[in-house]
């Protein structure tokens, strides 16, 4: 006999993924979701905007790594709240465990939550943790393909951080080509070019994150 | 690897459905799942075949009906299908345009022995 069905295969993780959201939103808090590929820059991205918003807002790190507290380690000297996941072999993090720590930080004193994922592009896009924004990013060195060839993540993500530009004059890197494809993929997503070993663009990135804050609060 | 997570969800769905009415066996998965969900058929199967071991699914064979991403042009309003992941409306050229289908990740349907039979 045949039973009709009907129903979402993530239907316990979405579910989840907007009890988060409706939580944070509540509580107007920011949560963004740092998405890229192993080596594109995501915690020196991370370390950089920690330098310049810590003092002026409450910020806390969710970070997401495979194996070992590294990253956790590396971003301990800004002294704000961290709570380290070890997926241990999982390639991305589920809201299922971002819930989880949340838990840890007192959200009535928070204004953003940043989510660095775990290095992969295809995983990490497929699962909603409960952010508000999705961020993309990827670096020169990786090539100017990767949009479309992870065309979930540039669909969904609300900006794109290109990182490295510094290193442009050293690879093939066509960046015509790479803003076409996100264009193709994602309209008029907005994309900042920068360099995280000086501070070349970090401005309009930072500008970008205040008023997604500003957006959430009013 | 995200299809085993995904084979999770599918298995907790099938057993529950099962229970629900009565099938001793599930011989059969119909599922859909959109072009954007980048899921791989033969790393689902295979997760699958593992995680299924031991369950009412075990050796169910899984049909996947592909689905083409679609868009709608928040500009001028025409429904479009989305050829390689061109997300810009082919009648007046703008990129606002929401996604219709293409993100889809669903069980349709399951066959399978009723308890009876």
């Amino acid at each position: 006999m045949e039973i009709k069905v009907i129903k979402h295969l993530l239907d316990e993780t979405a579910k989840k993924a907007q009890e988060i959201r409706t939580l944070l939103t509540g509580k107007k808090v920011l949560m963004v979701n740092l998405i890229g590929s192993p080596g594109s820059g995501k915690t020196s991205l991370l370390e950089k905007t920690l330098a310049e918003f810590n003092g002026k807002y409450r910020c806390t790190i969710i970070e997401g790594d495979v194996a070992t507290d590294r990253d956790a380690v590396r971003l301990q000297k800004y002294d704000i709240p961290i709570c380290l996941i070890n997926t241990e072999g999982a390639c991305h993090l589920e809201p299922m465990s971002i819930r989880k720590a949340l838990d840890e930080f007192d959200l009535d004193a928070t204004d953003i939550v940043f989510v660095e994922n775990v290095g992969n592009l295809v995983c990490p896009a497929e699962f909603d943790i409960g952010e508000q924004a999705k961020i993309a990013i990827a670096s020169v060195t990786e090539g100017h393909d990767k949009p479309e060839k992870y065309p979930l993540l540039f669909n969904e993500c609300k900006a794109v951080v290109l990182n490295k530009v510094d290193l442009e004059q050293f690879t093939d890197f066509d960046k015509a080509y790479f803003y076409e494809s996100v264009k193709k993929l994602n309209g008029n997503v907005p994309l900042f070019e920068t360099t995280c070993r000086s501070n070349l663009g970090l401005e309009a990135w930072y500008g970008w994150l205040r008023s997604m804050l500003e957006s959430i609060r009013s | 690897m995200h299809e085993l997570s995904i084979v999770e969800g599918l298995i907790g769905i099938v057993t529950d459905t099962a229970k629900e009415h009565r099938l001793s066996k599930v011989t059969g998965i119909k599922l859909r799942i959109g072009e954007m969900r980048q899921v791989v058929p033969d790393a689902l199967c295979f997760a699958f075949e593992i995680a299924g071991k031991g369950t009412v699914a075990e050796g169910a064979t899984i049909e996947i009906i592909h689905i083409a991403t679609r868009a709608h042009c928040e500009g001028c309003g025409s429904d479009f299908v989305v050829e390689e992941f061109c997300f810009i409306c082919p009648s007046c050229g703008s990129g606002q345009v929401s996604v219709t289908e293409g993100k889809e990740l669903y069980i349709e349907s399951l066959e399978g022995d009723s308890d009876g039979d």
